[in-house]
């Protein structure tokens, strides 16, 4: 037993931890593990139906069989597992050629009491089975085994089972009972408890097969589980978690390089692994058509463009392409959803009530008190209703409110553009920064001023992020839809190259250039707000 | 490795670990909550009866308050009591959020009201299968409500130091290593006496030493670790 191949990380558990332990462990190689059982179970089940149908007189007999045979076609799964467990694929053929060695032990025991009332047997098959004890020394690891609370903890567990394959059965038979019911019946196990359909053969069978499939899902579950009890129960009995962590310490203590080595290997071929799949999972995202407004954008850049100067611009330009197409920057989602099919609206039923019994009721309340609790009970939903509107008011008035009104924005460029930030006379207030020697602060506030008027006066779609460029770009396409003068935009184009000029490269424009911008400004915004 | 647990990190940097719990202990915890309802809905019935007789209001209350506490007590278990009504208390297991949170109205409403879909078509059956073959254990109401149903977390109450001389470690261990050897110490009563002895001599590196003198090493050295 190699415990550094361990596959489990073995630390103190409760008993119920180390139960569920052993859907993950049947995870890793529940291929192999359906496999070989289902290969047992269903020929078995298969055969025995058949049997049952042949000879009818010995039905039940017949249909006790896969039941009773139950715990040994287990053993099958233990093997699978307890290889799995220490890092060891058998193939299904494998374990099942294997399968009949491994039958030894227990079996007289398992067939007979212990099959009836015994739901915890998976706990100690592994002891006849994987420690190939028996008799009297058997018993005594079944005891030692089962100290400690792990011999309820498999019982109930087992029982749970049972349960749950009784779920999985009924469930079965009642999906099938939806399907092929009457339309009047309410029941959908109605084919059980109508006595002459459930004594037909067909029924019969049926139900069989339901129980064949239940059991053919739960069995691995119940093995699975029950053995990584078995393991955790071992591990913590024998220190399993302190002997691993003791001999990689012993391991380290040599300097072994020859450790480091393979985990670099390990790692560079799941990087490989990774990198080699990546490609195939990026292209796997649904692929779908641009919108049509995003398509006349595309069309539009492709139409301004000039053709390539030369190879190297052609190249940069595809890249460019390249980039844009990318989930991230093209602006469009590409997203799977449900749409509903052509509806077909459908009558409701009428439901007759019968008014009988009402007359038969005592007279210790009066009819009075119900028909109150009734309009209070109805009061009382249609007050919870109006609060949780009144509760949530904001939320729902906002997302009426977002959906209608565009909000103006409140600076442009990194410029507060609000009017009530601006005074009520511009040009005196420009013409006077000017004369203080302000000229930063002069300009600042003219263009500001004008980009606010742009905004709150001709209602310029500028937002927040927008250089002055944009501005101009739009106001100009503002001016070709005929929403904006002519001589607004020229003013706008001349201030908007003043600030340019002066903000970003010093050059101030003359005493005279300035009085007659805030002159025109007059003119053309008018002065007060 | 496996190993039941869900790691889930912070943004302060802190692992948290959360067991999830399989079908088997949800199902008892589900028992109990189910058999504790229909005492008390019994209960409730004859208290109605007694004091109202058979009437209209006495029927029309008995079906308010058992459609009530089948939908309110779940939910306002979930959300006042650290996501645990009675059973799962029992059970030792919680209701979380997926990222570790508590559950509120919403998340505990959705999975519960899903109870309808997992039911389906009989007895649970939908819910059970969809279980076993969820690697957290979810049923459908967990998947749609974004939740866990998880062990509550227990701290294990560590023994009493080891009395005797302390002896220094020869070299650094990690903490893990540390852990360990506190666990052999602490746990060597339990394990049979050839057992501890073969652990002991496994210790070799780090003691120099061999069987029993080899375990009073380690038992000196555990004394200056839990001091």
């Amino acid at each position: 037993m190699r415990l550094d191949r361990l596959q489990l990380d073995l630390r103190p558990r409760s008993h119920s931890q180390a139960l569920d332990l052993g859907v993950a462990l049947l995870r890793q190689s529940y291929f192999t593990c359906y496999a070989t059982w289902l290969a047992l179970w269903l020929p078995l089940n298969l055969l025995c139906g058949l049997l049952a149908w042949q000879y009818q007189d010995w039905a039940f007999f017949f249909l006790v069989i896969p039941w009773w045979l139950r715990p040994l076609l287990e053993r099958v799964i233990v093997l699978v597992l307890s290889r799995a467990v220490f890092g060891q694929q058998l193939s299904w053929w494998q374990a099942l050629r294997a399968w009949p060695k491994e039958l030894g032990g227990g079996w007289f025991r398992v067939l007979t009491w212990w099959r009836l009332f015994m739901p915890g047997r998976g706990l100690y098959q592994p002891i006849w089975q994987l420690e190939q004890a028996r008799g009297r020394f058997a018993a005594d690891r079944r005891r030692v085994l089962g100290r400690d609370g792990a011999g309820p903890a498999a019982y109930w567990f087992g029982i749970a089972c049972v349960h749950f394959e009784a779920v999985l059965q009924i469930g079965l038979i009642s999906l099938i009972g939806l399907f092929t019911a009457p339309p009047d019946a309410m029941n959908p196990l109605w084919m059980l408890f109508d006595q002459e359909i459930a004594q037909s053969q067909p029924v019969f069978l049926m139900s069989l097969a339901c129980y064949a499939i239940a059991v053919g899902i739960m069995a691995p579950i119940y093995t699975a589980c029950c053995f990584t009890l078995y393991l955790n129960r071992r591990a913590e009995l024998e220190a399993w978690d302190i002997e691993i962590i003791l001999r990689r310490l012993a391991q380290e203590r040599q300097g072994s390089k020859s450790l480091k080595l393979p985990t670099v290997g390990h790692t560079l071929a799941v990087l490989l692994a990774v990198m080699l799949i990546l490609p195939q999972a990026v292209q796997a995202a649904p692929q779908c058509e641009p919108p049509e407004d995003k398509k006349v954008e595309a069309d539009l850049i492709a139409r301004q463009r000039t053709p390539a100067q030369s190879t190297e611009q052609q190249a940069i330009r595809a890249e460019l392409d390249k980039v844009y197409a990318h989930d991230d920057l093209r602006g469009y989602r590409c997203v799977q959803t449900w749409t509903a099919k052509n509806k077909t609206p459908k009558e409701p039923e009428k439901e007759d009530k019968d008014e009988e019994d009402k007359g038969k009721r005592s007279e210790k309340v009066p009819d009075w008190a119900s028909d109150l609790t009734k309009a209070i009970l109805i009061l009382g939903a249609i007050a919870l209703v109006a609060w949780l509107l009144y509760r949530y008011r904001d939320r729902i008035v906002g997302a009426f409110q977002q959906a209608e009104t565009r909000k103006l924005p409140g600076e442009v460029a990194g410029m507060d553009i609000r009017p009530e930030s601006l005074p009520d006379d511009i040009p005196t207030a420009v013409r006077k920064l000017w004369a203080e020697g302000q000229q930063r602060n002069a300009l600042g506030l003219l263009y500001r001023a004008t980009l606010s008027r742009l905004v709150h006066q001709y209602a310029l779609a500028l937002t927040q992020g927008a250089t002055e460029g944009d501005c101009v770009k739009l106001a100009q396409q503002a001016h070709q839809q005929g929403e904006l003068p002519a001589d607004t935009l020229a003013l706008t184009q001349d201030i908007t190259r003043i600030w340019l000029a002066a903000a970003y490269a010093q050059q101030w424009p003359s005493d005279a250039a300035l009085d007659s911008s805030c002159s025109r400004w007059q003119q053309t915004f008018g002065g007060a707000a | 490795m496996l190993d039941g647990r869900l790691a889930l990190l912070t943004p302060e940097g802190i692992r948290l670990s959360l067991t999830p719990a399989g079908p088997v202990r949800r199902a008892f915890a589900w028992t109990i909550d189910f058999v504790l309802w229909l005492i008390a809905v019994i209960v409730i019935a004859i208290a109605i009866r007694f004091a109202m007789g058979d009437s209209n209001l006495g029927e029309g209350l008995f079906l308010v308050v058992l459609f009530l506490s089948y939908w309110g007590y779940p939910i306002l278990c979930e959300v006042y009591a650290g996501g645990k009504t009675l059973g799962k208390r029992w059970m030792g297991l919680e209701v979380v959020r997926e990222d570790g949170l508590p559950v509120g109205w919403r998340e505990s409403s959705l999975r519960n009201l899903l109870l309808v879909a997992d039911f389906l078509p009989m007895m649970y059956a939908t819910g059970l299968l969809c279980m076993l073959f969820d690697h957290r254990f979810r049923r459908l109401g967990d998947l749609v409500a974004g939740t866990l149903v998880i062990y509550s977390p227990k701290t294990r109450a560590r023994k009493a130091a080891q009395s005797g001389e302390a002896h220094p470690l020869p070299f650094p261990l990690t903490p893990e290593q540390q852990r360990a050897l506190i666990d052999l110490v602490e746990r060597a009563e339990h394990l049979p006496p050839s057992r501890c002895l073969e652990l002991a001599d496994l210790a070799e590196p780090l003691t120099g030493l061999r069987g029993e003198a080899s375990l009073a090493r380690l038992r000196a050295y555990v004394a200056g670790l839990t001091r």
